[in-house]
């Protein structure tokens, strides 16, 4: 009941002490714009790294095609 | 502790909003922004001793990382808390950057028995009610007071948060919260009594 009692102080002094504020309007303004504005550029930077990753596939894959490739070739025209 | 058929719900909506959120959909950038800016804004400003200029950098950041970070969000929280753990890293690397230059107020106190030395077993409280009148006493007892106090003090009693929530803000166990919660609270009535003394 004591310890009830104390809490109930702690948080009616804290609540007067730590009151809500209002943030200043340019403030929220202007970090609203700069998030609108990062976000995209976040995302691009997520879709950018998928189109790398996507394009060193193609990479890889035609690489090995060569490779597999110049061997057929060199099989068909190296006489054994 | 459980989650309850709601909080179920709402950490899937949270998922959805913050899987949005990384994807660039500003409208879901503006939803976040709009539900949680003032609240983080009162939350950030209280702890830095109602320094506008500290508490507009350190919201900026906040904000900039969440969004940065919005893609490793697990869902294994709610967005508010996940934001408030976001906000109360940033007040620390303020404070942080801020102990060379004044390192005798604002050094934290970094485990149990540093905490426990702090206390004069001795001391006699007066009973002094810190929420009679003076607000003002009151808020310069909670800016002398080590981060981690302040924080756990105003996420339980300014913010109303569970204690399971501030463990995932303050990433402690609901147990570690409530011996925190108990020493905080304990240091306060210290430091208000001790002022409230000096001015009599």
């Amino acid at each position: 009941m004591m310890e009830h009692s104390n809490e109930e102080i702690i948080k009616k002094a804290l609540k007067g002490a730590c009151r809500p504020v209002v943030p200043p309007p340019e403030l929220k303004r202007g970090l609203r714009e700069r998030l609108i504005l990062e976000s995209g550029s976040a995302s691009g930077g997520h879709h950018s790294m998928l189109n790398q990753a996507k394009l060193g596939l193609i990479a890889a894959a035609g690489a090995i095609s060569g490779v597999i490739g110049y061997g057929i070739w060199l099989s068909l025209h190296i006489p054994v | 502790m459980a989650k309850t058929l709601s909080d179920t719900a709402r950490y899937s909506e949270d998922a959805v909003l913050l899987n949005k959120v990384s994807h660039g959909d500003h409208e879901a950038v503006n939803t976040l922004y709009d539900a949680y800016f003032n609240r983080i804004y009162s939350f950030i400003f209280n702890q830095v001793a109602r320094d506008r200029e500290a508490a507009n950098d350190i919201v900026q950041e906040t904000f900039i990382a969440a969004l940065k970070a919005a893609r490793k969000f697990d869902g294994r929280s709610k967005a508010y808390t996940w934001l408030y753990s976001i906000a109360a890293r940033k007040v620390a690397d303020f404070y942080r950057q801020k102990k060379r230059v004044d390192r005798h107020q604002f050094e934290p106190v970094n485990s149990d028995t540093e905490i426990d030395q702090l206390y004069d077993s001795n001391q006699v409280y007066t009973g002094v009610e810190p929420g009679s009148d003076d607000s003002q006493m009151v808020e310069q007892a909670i800016t002398a007071l080590p981060l981690h106090y302040r924080q756990v003090l105003i996420l339980k009693y300014v913010e109303d948060m569970p204690v399971i929530e501030i463990g995932q803000v303050m990433k402690r166990s609901p147990k570690s919260i409530e011996g925190l919660l108990s020493r905080a609270r304990k240091e306060l009535r210290d430091r208000i009594t001790v002022r409230n003394e000096g001015k009599s």
